[in-house]
């Protein structure tokens, strides 16, 4: 679940005022609106990054987390360039939160072996980050962000900047994860075909103001 | 009748040339990377190379026989004067020089005994007869100063390889190392201060940033000069009230007299209560100091451009997969600004060896205290030893040349750490 209460955001001398919105839990949430208009802001608020929360709740699966460090709010946060740890094998990148929680060696051979298998990256995992293409990060990427079981997760237009057919690909798997792990998903979009296909909550950012609503 | 411009064809349309942008290139380049070369070249072929031991025999003997000559021209004239006998003597000895008798002596002893015996002709001997004659009134001044030059000329070729002379002296291996040492601590300290500071400024906005960043950069637009200035007046004219000082007297006597109370004094004071001697002033430690104080500069402006170029994002994601801002430093911002921690490493390194006039002023240049190789450089140049300087200024080169390829080399092994 993921809850807003009358947030008010700074980020730098970009305000957003008094949103609210309710995403429920398991649910697929959309959240579109046109470039610039402060969808990444309010994602980041929700990871609890940059952006200053002057008053507000953020709720997430029944926590208030507005006060709450980037680390201890269970989330999963795929940004837009995917971001992926440069020194670090593909492994290690899996393993990143699953290390940083002390599991032993085995059951993280087991996660992460399980993740690569689900997003079909089990070829990579010894590579480094460099020289994948995009459809390969975006896998890569999603799969460190599941590796600790989030409650949450976090999409910042994932399947921009990619080749049609692996936005396809990309948007089957997300349907696939959707089915198949128990996480409440926020996906920020601007495309309506998009949001058609893998949506079930569709909320609108217009004018500062967030709607929810139909995808019409 | 106007005409209709026609349309481009690959055929007609001829593109600028290319030569005179390349040539430009190519001069501008070249003419600065022919300086340094030549620069270097000219600091190799100055100093002078030891001779064989036939070559010095071979070379001393034309100068002695020229001394002999002027010497028997002075006999003539002075024959009978009060400088005769004195002359006589002096003539007998020289001869002496140019067929030694032949008693089994290794070459290299002959070599010493001839230098030898014919400096402390020229300088002894050969000057005492000039004061004679002048107080005799006998006009031979003139001759005697052409020996003494060519007995001199004599004892010039027995001269060790500027090469050899520097390497053997014991203030210059001992400035050699000072140096090394020194510069290895303060890029060391350059890097532990400059890390944290970089990355605060890379990453954090707050009030009074741009005053506390225009601070950062003071040292890299003070002339160093007034940094050592600065540095000296911190430690030793700066007085927080007055404090009792021991004096002994050279007879073991001891009197106590009111100072002020600097911060060289209260180092000191400190020191002696652990029965350590520690000073900064005048110490290694000031050298180091004055050092850092200029290095920490650039390599803080060379970390900050580091983290400014690695991207904020994954820092984020790793603080949202469960790890804390230190634990993200350490896994993901450090080992991604390896290179640039290098090189800040480097520059750190290469300012501390080139350091001269902040070590002059706060340190002074006591031998095998705070006598860093530019130090040397310097004190060569000033006694006239253009040679000794040009073969120490070779060995910094040198030093800084093999230290500047490891660091290189390391960099490019473990840049990029493989699973």
């Amino acid at each position: 679940m993921i809850q807003l209460e009358n947030l008010c955001l700074r980020n730098g001398s970009f305000e957003l005022n008094d949103l609210s919105v309710k995403i429920t839990n398991g649910s697929y949430g959309i959240l579109m609106g046109r470039t610039g208009c402060g969808k990444t802001t309010i994602l980041e608020a929700i990871c609890g990054l940059r952006p200053h929360v002057m008053s507000g709740t953020i709720w997430l699966n029944n926590n208030d987390v507005t006060e709450l460090k980037p680390a201890e709010r269970g989330i999963g946060y795929v940004p837009q360039d995917s971001a992926l740890f440069e020194t670090m094998s593909i492994f290690d990148n899996v393993a990143f939160a699953l290390n940083l929680r002390n599991w032993n060696e085995a059951d993280i051979q087991k996660r992460v072996y399980e993740l690569a298998e689900l997003m079909a990256i089990t070829k990579l995992l010894d590579r480094l980050p460099f020289g994948l293409s995009g459809g390969e990060s975006k896998r890569v990427a999603l799969a460190r962000a599941l590796a600790a079981s989030p409650g949450v997760l976090c999409l910042d237009e994932p399947l921009s900047a990619l080749d049609e057919q692996t936005h396809g690909e990309i948007c089957d798997l997300l349907v696939e994860l959707h089915r198949e792990i128990d996480v409440t998903i926020l996906h920020i979009t601007h495309s309506s075909a998009e949001a058609k296909r893998l949506g079930e909550t569709f909320i609108r950012l217009e004018d500062g103001q967030l709607n929810e609503g139909s995808l019409e | 009748m106007s005409s209709t411009p026609t349309p481009d064809s690959p055929s007609q349309f001829r593109p600028k040339s290319d030569t005179a942008f390349f040539f430009g290139l190519g001069s501008l380049g070249g003419f600065y990377l022919f300086l340094i070369i030549s620069l270097i070249l000219a600091l190799v072929i100055v100093p002078r190379w030891g001779k064989s031991d036939e070559t010095k025999l071979l070379l001393m003997s034309p100068s002695i026989r020229e001394a002999i000559k002027y010497l028997e021209a002075a006999n003539q004239k002075a024959n009978g004067t009060v400088v005769a006998i004195g002359l006589e003597q002096a003539l007998k000895e020289t001869r002496l020089l140019d067929e030694p008798p032949f008693d089994g002596r290794s070459m290299a002893d002959r070599i010493n005994y001839i230098s030898a015996e014919a400096r402390s002709l020229a300088n002894i001997k050969l000057s005492e007869l000039v004061k004679k004659a002048e107080s005799g009134n006998v006009d031979i001044e003139r001759e005697l100063g052409l020996a003494k030059n060519s007995l001199l000329d004599a004892v010039a070729i027995d001269r060790p390889s500027d090469y050899s002379a520097v390497f053997n002296d014991p203030r210059i291996r001992s400035s050699a190392k000072l140096s090394f040492v020194s510069c290895t601590i303060s890029a060391l300290l350059s890097l532990w201060v400059a890390v944290p500071i970089g990355y605060t400024m890379s990453r954090f906005q707050f009030r009074g940033k741009n005053f506390i960043d225009t601070i950062l950069d003071v040292p890299i637009v003070l002339p160093p000069l007034v940094i050592g200035l600065g540095l000296l007046i911190l430690f030793n004219n700066i007085s927080f009230g007055t404090m009792d000082v021991t004096y002994f007297d050279r007879d073991g006597s001891q009197y106590i007299v009111q100072e002020n109370r600097t911060i060289e004094r209260m180092i000191k004071q400190a020191g002696e209560s652990f029965g350590l001697q520690l000073r900064i002033t005048n110490g290694a430690a000031g050298v180091v100091l004055a050092q850092f104080m200029v290095a920490c500069a650039f390599a803080v402006r060379t970390m900050r451009n580091t983290f400014d170029q690695i991207s904020p994002r994954q820092e984020e994601v790793a603080m949202t997969l469960g790890s804390s801002r230190g634990e993200a430093f350490w896994s993901i911002v450090l080992p991604q600004g390896y290179r640039g921690l290098m090189a800040a490493g480097t520059l750190a390194w290469a300012r501390s060896l080139g350091e001269f006039g902040p070590i002059l002023i706060f340190c002074g240049i006591n031998a095998h205290r705070t006598e860093v190789m530019s130090s040397s450089v310097y004190l060569q140049f000033s006694i006239g030893e253009i040679e000794k300087a040009a073969v120490v200024s070779l060995l910094m080169i040198a030093l800084a040349f093999v230290v500047l390829l490891l660091v290189r080399n390391l960099g490019k092994s473990d840049a990029a750490p493989q699973r």
